[in-house]
């Protein structure tokens, strides 16, 4: 079986296990990739009808080199995780037009595990780990059938569930050395991705952003309350970043000055709230966390180091982001900050040009009306909520982005919109003021405790300056054009359609129409579903090295030597290992009682040198022993037709005769002996 | 022509496991795994290397398994043609309560690694038999290498392989060729008598036929009437008597004389006619059958002229 070529079933399968992981990559592949990988296959089942021929070395090799330099321009290096996978796509597809032999079988079948690997580093969830098994359970399988039967008339199952044994054999180590084996620090974010095209969160805030993002219903994180209770939905804010270079209704933010995460505790009046965040990985380097953030930290004090932290309490990751990560924040809402330095407050106080005079008018009237920055600011806010303005997720076009256009002729926007405006607004009137971006809402799942903060929560607000309070205080002009908005959160608030959104009046309303028909059981299930994939996926994240460490301390190999206990790991997985033979191998195979009896009867004829052939079915042995064995002919007769009976007419009545028949054989044989030697 | 038969003693021995190159290269593999989980710390390949590991694991005792219970019962070895093959066959034994499968058995050492029969299945306590065949070499009396019994089940990760210690010895006949006609006894040598191809005509009756036979003397009229396949066998009438000797045989070397006498003993045989063979030194008495045809080839086998070169 080693030479030669491969059974056809066998080279069917294979191609068949080979589409699959290609269609894992389905989506992260260029589509020239795609294209070429699936002809390829396409190719070589024609190949198998005889249809076509496979390919020479005159036409594979041009493949080759096409290959590498498609690559090439599409990534511009074959080095880092995109153009390796997509390189390994191109080689397993150009193994398959080859001739297949053994080997290649192999080859292919484990260059699959290498593509499984590749997208687990992309995704880890719980459907991903059910993947996993499947697939490493189908891999086993066609090598099992490989190494098996040529013609084979074992059905599919049977050959199931020697596979589903052996993985159920592997899981007592798959557990050990999953627990056990020495995890080792790492200095994360060594995955280098391109920033994510399209991610929504810029340094550039433009009208109609933030709208286009809230489109999507993408999972952005999932939150948890460790310490301290949570606010209500209204004031659930998430900070992502802040934007303070103001060109009217476009913001933007400039200087990269960064600053070591050594945390801003000593600002902290209050006990903070401690949260724990799961941050999925489309948002470059973003990272969010309720306002305001004072101290973001890892379990793993390196990764913590690597932080940035940036100005007006953000805090950002060295790289893009390529995978979900976990991490605990200390925020509090009630603050105090640094006062403001002469250059922060020109930065915060900038405006590209004067104010049009219909707004210099507005201006005027509200600086009369009062001196307090904050009775300031909500004049803005009233002025949004009494003047018709729509809040939307489809605002449409501006043409020349000026506050003015804004405030007078258009008047229907989103957030950024509006915060924009209020900001602009503030500024014009002497408060130094910025726009922050992030979320705001969430929804909460009462199984688990913990909120699911989505796309569709994509928000930014304002801040201004207090000069009294020497602090910047949060003011959301959403506020006054979509209460609701705020009240109930994104998802929730965008489920419904603009026209009964009017008609709704208050928070509960909402939450009735969310929970009701169909659709309310469908969020219920999908909370079920979200509570359990979210659970697997802490666990992912958080095993890493120093979970393992106090675990390993927790049970007193503290303070092991690490090679001592990688000695240790092995001398168990052996110990286990004979254990385990031990005790389950015998059944491996599963027989029933009635083989048992017939299997030890012919060990004990086989004892008098009438060893059972393997092709004598119980007949021809019968006849055969008749022969050798004169004095037993009644026993020998009774035993086998009782077997016969049982196994081919199913009289399942005889089983208990059929023991009894057994020994009287046995009692009778050694009785009278072998009638010559044969 | 009857084989040499050996039946074998139970003798269990040592299994040895090493893994085969794809499982290197699979061992090489998971290391590389294992690298990228820690490299990304990332939980979901660390938990499908060491998945795989596990697998690797059980692959390497269910291999070992597969070998455990199982060994050579009896061999035939048939004697060989010069320049042909030499055919065996094995009977392997599972005294094991579970079926083995995919168990081959060859020949010990690095130039019979090609020559190797394999079984699919030896259900639990039963035998199974392997065919295979290697090259014969020039004549002479040989002692057959030690049978290695090995299988690569399940995986193809490991390969598992015992041995089986056995004295078996078989002989190389020389390749019937020549071109010289049977002496016949009442005259000289070489004399033309016309009696070289001896066409039977009287009808013996029918044996059953069994593949391999030839097939030209099948009964296709009875065939057609419903019987099973048959050979229609004639009788050559009343056999000759030859005696076949060195001196008959005129030729440079000894060795195309042998080849000479190895023709014209298998012509003899299958004309069922009597004959007697002397070589120099040894000889054996006139007769006909299975048993004297192999004792004829024997003689011709051990003939000392074989151990010169």
């Amino acid at each position: 079986m080693t030479e030669g070529r491969v059974n056809e079933n066998i080279r069917y399968w294979t191609l068949a296990l080979i589409a699959f992981h290609f269609l894992l990559y389905i989506m992260d592949i260029p589509v020239w990739v795609a294209v070429a990988s699936f002809s390829a296959l396409l190719y070589r089942v024609l190949v198998e009808r005889q249809i076509l021929k496979l390919p020479g070395l005159r036409i594979k090799l041009p493949l080759v080199i096409l290959s590498v330099v498609g690559v090439v321009i599409e990534y511009r290096t074959i080095l880092g995780q995109e153009p390796a996978t997509s390189l390994l796509i191109l080689a397993v597809s150009l193994k398959v037009l080859e001739s297949v032999r053994y080997r290649d079988v192999l080859i292919s079948l484990l260059l699959c595990y290498y593509l499984l690997v590749g997208k687990l580093l992309l995704v880890q969830s719980f459907v991903m780990t059910l993947l996993l098994l499947i697939d490493v359970m189908l891999v086993s399988f066609v090598i099992l059938q490989l190494h098996q039967f040529k013609n084979s008339d074992r059905s599919l199952m049977d050959m199931i569930k020697p596979i589903s044994i052996m993985v159920l054999k592997a899981l007592p180590f798959l557990l050990f050395l999953f627990f056990f084996f020495p995890r080792f620090s790492t200095g994360f974010f060594k995955l280098q991705v391109p920033p994510p095209p399209g991610s929504g969160f810029s340094s550039k805030l433009d009208p109609g952003d933030l709208s286009s993002l809230a489109l999507s219903d993408r999972v952005a994180f999932r939150v948890k309350f460790l310490e301290g209770n949570p606010p209500p939905m209204g004031s659930l804010y998430w900070r992502g970043g802040i934007l303070w270079k103001n060109s009217e209704m476009v913001w933007e933010r400039e200087d990269q000055k960064r600053y070591p995460n050594t945390g801003l505790k000593n600002l902290l009046e209050a006990e903070p709230l401690v949260t724990e965040v799961s941050l999925e990985p489309q948002y470059g380097q973003f990272l969010f966390a309720l306002d305001r953030p004072y101290r973001v930290r890892f379990s793993d004090p390196k990764k913590s180091s690597r932080l940035h932290y940036r100005r007006g309490n953000s805090f950002q990751f060295p790289v893009n982001l390529s995978q979900r990560v976990l991490f605990n924040v200390e925020s509090h809402f009630a603050t105090r900050d640094y006062p403001l330095s002469k250059e922060e407050r020109e930065l915060f106080l900038q405006v590209p040009g004067p104010p049009s005079p219909r707004i210099q008018e507005l201006l005027d009237r509200w600086k009369k009306q009062s001196t307090l920055p904050l009775q300031r600011s909500q004049s803005i806010t009233r002025f949004f909520k009494t003047q018709g303005f729509r809040y939307t997720l489809q605002p449409g076009k501006m043409t020349q982005k000026t506050v003015d256009e804004f405030l007078f002729t258009k008047k229907v926007g989103f957030c950024e919109h509006y915060a924009a405006a209020h900001a602009s607004l503030l500024r014009w009137m002497g408060i130094p003021a910025r726009v922050v971006i992030g979320f705001q809402g969430g929804q909460f799942n009462a199984l688990d405790n913990y909120y699911v903060v989505s796309d569709k929560d994509a928000h930014a607000w304002t801040e201004f300056w207090d000069e009294k309070q020497q602090t910047w205080i949060r003011q959301d002009p959403t506020a006054g054009v979509a209460p609701l908005r705020l009240a109930v959160g994104g998802r929730a608030f965008f489920q419904v359609s603009e026209d009964q959104r009017n008609r709704l009046t208050s928070a509960d309303d909402f939450l009735n129409l969310q929970n009701s028909g169909l659709i309310g059981y469908l969020s219920q299930a999908k909370l079920y579903f979200d509570a359990a994939a979210h659970r697997w996926n802490l666990f992912l994240l958080k095993y890493d090295f120093n979970y393992q460490k106090k675990l390993l301390a927790s049970i007193g190999i503290g303070n092991m030597n690490r090679w001592i206990l990688f000695l240790f790991s092995v001398f168990l997985a052996g110990l286990f290992y004979f254990l385990w033979k031990k005790r389950f191998y015998r059944d491996l195979w599963g027989r029933t009682k009635v083989e048992k009896i017939y299997a030890s009867t012919c060990q004990f004829l086989a004892r008098q040198n009438s060893t059972r052939m393997g092709y004598e079915g119980p007949q021809s042995y019968k006849k055969r022993l008749l022969m050798a064995f004169p004095g037993a002919k009644n026993e020998i007769q009774t035993f086998f037709d009782t077997y016969t009976e049982i196994r081919f007419a199913k009289s399942t009545a005889k089983i208990d005769l059929l023991q009894g028949a057994a020994v009287k054989l046995r009692k009778q044989i050694r009785r009278h002996g072998k009638l010559s030697a044969s | 022509m009857k084989s040499l038969i050996k039946d074998l003693p139970l003798a269990r021995k040592k299994i040895y496991i090493i893994p085969t190159r794809f499982g290197i290269v699979f061992i090489a593999g998971l290391f590389t795994m294992l690298l990228t989980a820690a490299a990304y710390a990332n939980n979901l390949v660390y938990l499908l290397t060491f998945l795989l590991t596990a697998i690797l694991l059980i692959a390497m005792a269910e291999t070992h398994n597969n070998i455990r219970a199982v060994s050579i019962h009896r061999v035939e070895v048939e004697p060989a043609e010069e320049d042909d093959y030499v055919n065996l066959k094995v009977w392997i034994k599972n005294h094991g309560d579970q079926p083995k499968f995919s168990v081959f058995v060859g020949l010990q050492g690095k130039a019979f690694k090609k020559y190797k029969g394999m079984t699919q299945l030896i259900s639990q306590k039963s035998l199974s038999s392997v065919c295979f065949k290697f090259p014969a070499n020039k004549p002479g009396v040989y002692t057959l290498p030690k049978l290695k019994i090995f299988t690569i089940f399940p995986l193809g990760l490991f390969y598992a392989w015992r041995f089986q210690h056995q004295e078996q010895s078989y002989f190389v006949y020389p390749k019937p060729r020549g071109q010289q006609r049977l002496p016949d006894k009442s005259m000289g040598l070489g004399e033309d008598q016309g009696l070289q191809n001896r066409g039977g005509d009287d009808f013996r009756g029918h044996e059953k036929y069994i593949p391999g036979e030839n097939q030209r003397h099948i009964d296709w009229k009875a065939y057609a009437r419903g019987r099973p396949l048959l050979l229609k066998k004639f009788d050559f009438g009343d056999p000759r008597v030859f005696e076949l000797g060195l001196e008959k045989i005129q030729a440079l070397k000894m060795e195309d004389r042998l080849r000479q006498l190895s023709q014209w003993v298998w012509e003899c045989h299958k004309n069922q006619d009597i004959y007697s063979l002397d070589l120099a030194g040894s000889n054996c008495d006139a007769g006909n059958g299975g048993h004297h045809l192999r004792n004829c080839l024997k003689l011709l086998a051990e003939h000392d002229v074989w151990k010169a070169s």
